[in-house]
């Protein structure tokens, strides 16, 4: 009876439970010295919902990311990580209230699948990798190997010539 | 050694009775950092903070409090003003502004400011973070000389070159292939 108690006062925080993302991750090598990865979010609760009252949580692949509040409807997940570790790919952020939090991490402690906690608002956000500008091998590279080619080429055809 | 004891112990009980609710309160370090290896005109500019709270309660209702004038940044991602419900003793905590420099020259990048409760009791503490100081914002230009692959530069450089080492090779390939052709028949 309690535990029902609970889930309506929850459902009562947030019944129609929606947000609007903006995401980030570091696209510049030389504009950061990790991967910085961000989620702005902006939360609505329908007519009777009630965000300020949201604790929120957020999980990245197994890892907890605390959620801070900006203001009564915006709320930002961020975490870094080495460039090295930050690999492209789609990094799948799990947003949950208080008690879903709670229902999740009780849920690994009994060996149960992650995905059988339903987040409250879930994310993906789509790492393109950090890249220096440039190509993968430097135009001056490029310049010097060519030079170096065609100075080959003509000491050899020489060399054959005065043979 | 026995005056040494009995010191020690003199100042331990008086030290204690005095300070018991210092001891039990929660304390924040807050670092502001800028990880721009190099900070560009039109470009990610990203700011991390990072928050310790080194006492041995829990900080409630942490805020950080950050500003930069309109005329210089604009916000790309994350917001300035946030705050943190909660922040266990012996934790850390990190939070990420992205912003775009308009204009260049240097900038004093200032501490923002930490306000949080050190106990349940609802007692409050301002603080700081550390302040990254002075940088300098390159412009673009600057930055892309050093740093832009020069492509069109390096096309227009073996255009202007390639005929200082055609026109010889072409008159050397001319006669070669002629008087070439002639040994061959003999």
């Amino acid at each position: 009876l309690l535990a029902s108690f609970s889930d309506a006062q929850n459902a009562q925080q947030c019944p129609n439970a929606k947000a609007t993302f903006q995401t980030y991750s570091t696209s510049q090598l030389l504009m950061s010295r990790e991967t910085v990865f961000i989620v702005d979010m902006e939360v609505s609760c329908g007519a009777k919902g009630n965000p300020e009252a949201l604790f929120l949580h957020a999980d990245v692949n197994g890892e907890h990311v605390p959620v801070v509040r900006a203001s009564k409807t915006t709320f930002q997940v961020s975490w870094s990580a080495p460039h090295a570790k930050a690999k492209t790919g789609t990094y799948p952020v799990r947003i949950y209230d208080e008690e879903g939090y709670a229902a999740l991490r009780k849920a690994i402690r009994n060996g149960q699948s992650a995905d059988s906690v339903k987040p409250l608002f879930s994310v993906d956000i789509n790492h393109k990798g950090a890249s220096r500008p440039g190509f993968f091998v430097q135009t001056e590279f490029i310049a010097v190997m060519t030079v170096l080619l065609i100075w080959w080429y003509a000491n050899s055809t020489k060399g054959r010539l005065t043979e | 050694m026995i005056f040494y004891v009995c010191y020690t112990c003199l100042l331990l009980l008086l030290g204690s009775g005095s300070s018991r609710a210092a001891e039990e309160d929660a304390r924040l370090v807050a670092l502001k950092s800028i990880l721009n290896d190099h900070i560009v005109d039109e470009r990610d500019l990203t700011i991390q903070y990072r928050i310790y709270n080194v006492g041995t309660s829990p900080a409630i209702g942490v805020t950080l409090q950050d500003s930069f004038p309109e005329d210089r940044f604009k916000v790309v991602r994350g917001f300035h003003s946030v705050r943190w419900e909660r922040i266990a003793p012996g934790a850390n905590v990190s939070h990420t502004v992205v912003l775009t420099p308009v204009g260049d020259g240097v900038f004093n990048f200032t501490a923002a400011q930490i306000d949080y409760d050190v106990a349940e009791d609802g007692r409050k503490q301002t603080s700081h973070t550390s302040a990254p100081g002075e940088r300098y914002i390159l412009t673009s230009r600057d930055f892309d000389r050093q740093y832009s692959p020069h492509v069109l530069d390096w096309a227009v450089f073996g255009l202007v070159t390639a005929p200082t080492i055609l026109v010889p090779f072409a008159v050397w390939y001319g006669s070669y292939s002629h008087y070439a052709g002639k040994e061959k028949k003999a």
